[in-house]
């Protein structure tokens, strides 16, 4: 069974306004627990009303989301208990810090979850580590931190309601590469540890092929490809038409095999790239 | 959220392009008339001068009933108080109270008033886009600088603050939603604890407003903002023929109510 499912779900703003607007158009889908899995697509394409969809932000007008085979809207006023459990890290999630310290507004969720304090403290120091938050920031005020480091609290937040999905929209929008490293690192050791299932909402193709399983492509309010890393990327020219694109070292390669150069282009990551590249030195010679 | 009430419907109506001056002034003399206007004439010359502006304004009549639409409680309750305290011949009976002619009269008619100043009001707020609106107001108001009164800081800072409600909206739902995803429990409780959890979308909520506030200011500065002295415009406004034929409607409209009300002192 996937661990959380959409079965035709269609979304629509301003409905009975002029301004009405299908963001999401009869959307099936299925995850599993432990995967993780890069949602890219052009501005507008969706994304956001997508992710808000599968933790009950948002209601569905039509189809359904089922979490672990039920509908997330079976009883609507036990919402909140799926929201603990499909954990969503908004954009630019740091303008949600509010408590006088960091440890406070990290347990913010953990409160509202109604654990006693002992089990605040717990989820509190375990998130914090997972989001790596250093200890030393703990009592400081979250509005004295840098942007890196806010961003990783905020994580923490949602983090520590321990979430058996945890979805995060764009989070590394904004941050120096050095802090952009830092919180993918983090969200692929959560996925490693505690076995969750991770979206991760991004622009940057960089960042989906370094920690991603799978990719699912959004245009135009539906799902245009859902496969493996390779599957998607190597429809390059279907990507390009979309506005979209795939990562800097794999069009290298791909410029390279254009070229004549008996070259894999079937790689994403930087450091096989680099390896291919050597490769390719070393069996074609450098000419001066 | 939903704020009809002052938003602007984007048209080339001949009533969207009279001066935001004359539309001013216009809107005051207006509501003074409906305030002299105590009579059905009066009120009825009111009614058929604002449906002949809305038809002019090609507004759609729906935008009226949503600006209406908040107040009708004010307007049921006032139009029952009215027509149960007006004294005279009774008319019949309920519960026991009577209900009088002259009941009937004065509740049929303030809320005749009622409707007529709001929509009459909105009008102005359909047809005039804020920063048109404020630039007017400076204008008319910039005769106070006499008395050192800072106008046209005043209307600065009435712009900034329409630009920025629905910045300040879109911000708010997103903080909302934010907090509701780690949990937050806004929409039920008693009032105590509704207010509580308001407290994590207050604060991040104020804090993005200095934010705002500070990027603003030092972005006015970095254009050389030094307030309203020797300030130029681009847009300057100037009378044409239509603000002059507004503005004699408006003469005869209120000329027309006075004479009705208290020279033949009509009904
Ligand atoms: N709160 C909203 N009200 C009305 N329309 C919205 C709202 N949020 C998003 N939309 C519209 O829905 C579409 C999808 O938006 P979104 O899900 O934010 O896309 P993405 O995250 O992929 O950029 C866009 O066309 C956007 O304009
Ligand atoms: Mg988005």
């Amino acid at each position: 069974m996937p661990l959380i499912e959409t079965q035709n779900v269609t979304f629509k703003y301003g409905v009975r306004t002029p301004m009405e607007k299908t963001a999401v158009d009869d959307l099936s889908v299925c995850f599993e627990a432990g995967e993780i899995v890069g949602i890219i697509g052009h501005t507008g394409s969706g994304k956001s009303t997508f992710v808000q969809l599968l933790n009950g932000l948002l209601r569905p007008a039509s189809g359904r989301v089922l979490l672990e085979g039920r509908d997330i809207w079976e009883k609507p006023k036990k919402i909140r208990d799926v929201r603990f459990k499909v954990g969503l890290v908004f954009q630019y999630p740091e303008y949600q810090l509010f408590e006088e310290t960091c440890r406070r507004d990290i347990g913010y969720g953990p409160r509202n979850m109604g654990l006693n304090d002992e089990q605040v403290n717990e989820a509190v120091e375990r998130a914090a580590v997972q989001a790596g938050v250093k200890p030393e920031l703990m009592e400081k005020s979250p509005f004295e931190l840098s942007g890196g480091e806010k961003r990783r609290v905020a994580i923490a937040g949602v983090m520590a309601m321990g979430p058996r999905v945890l979805i995060l929209d764009e989070p590394t929008a904004g941050l120096d590469p050095q802090a952009r490293d830092k919180v993918l690192q983090r969200i692929k050791a959560y996925s490693e540890t505690t076995g969750a299932l991770v979206l991760l909402v991004s622009h940057r193709m960089e960042d989906i092929a370094a920690i991603c399983d799978r990719i699912m492509v959004m245009s135009k309010a539906r799902m245009i490809m859902f496969g493996t890393v390779d599957e998607v990327f190597s429809r390059y020219d279907e990507l390009k038409a979309m506005g979209l694109s795939m990562p800097q070292v794999s069009r290298v390669l791909r410029k390279l095999k254009l070229a004549g150069y008996p070259v894999n282009t079937h790689i994403y990551d930087e450091p096989s790239a680099c390896a291919e590249i050597v490769r390719l030195v070393k069996q074609c010679g450098i000419k001066r | 959220m939903d704020i009809t009430f002052g938003q602007y419907y984007p048209s080339k109506s001949p009533v969207h392009r009279l001066d935001p001056r004359v539309k001013l002034i216009f809107v005051l003399v207006y509501i003074v008339t409906i305030f002299l206007g105590t009579s059905f004439v009066g009120l009825g010359l009111c009614t058929a001068f604002l449906i002949t502006a809305v038809i002019i304004s090609r507004l759609p009549v729906r935008l009226f009933a949503k600006a209406i639409k908040p107040i009708l409680p004010i307007i049921i309750f006032t139009a029952i108080i009215n027509l149960f305290y007006a004294g005279g011949d009774p008319l019949f009976y309920i519960f026991s109270i009577a209900v009088t002619k002259q009941g009937v009269l004065t509740s049929l008619l303030v809320v005749v008033r009622i409707i007529l100043l709001i929509a009459g009001s909105s009008m102005l707020t359909f047809t005039t886009t804020p920063t048109s609106l404020t630039d007017g107001l400076e204008r008319l108001l910039s005769p106070l600088t006499v008395f050192r009164l800072k106008v046209h800081e005043l209307a600065m800072m009435m712009t900034i603050a329409l630009r920025f409600i629905p910045t300040l909206t879109e911000e708010t739902d997103k903080i909302m939603n934010a907090q509701k995803a780690r949990g937050a429990d806004i929409d039920s409780g008693g009032l105590f604890k509704r207010v509580k959890a308001l407290v994590p979308v207050f604060i991040p909520l104020l804090v993005s407003s200095f934010r705002r506030a500070f990027d603003l200011a030092v972005a006015m500065e970095c254009r050389c903002y030094t307030g309203g002295e020797g300030r130029t415009r681009m847009k300057i406004f100037k009378l044409r023929c239509a603000d002059y034929l507004a503005l004699g409607i408006m003469i005869v409209l209120l000329a027309s109510v006075i004479v009705i009300n208290f020279v033949l002192g009509l009904v």
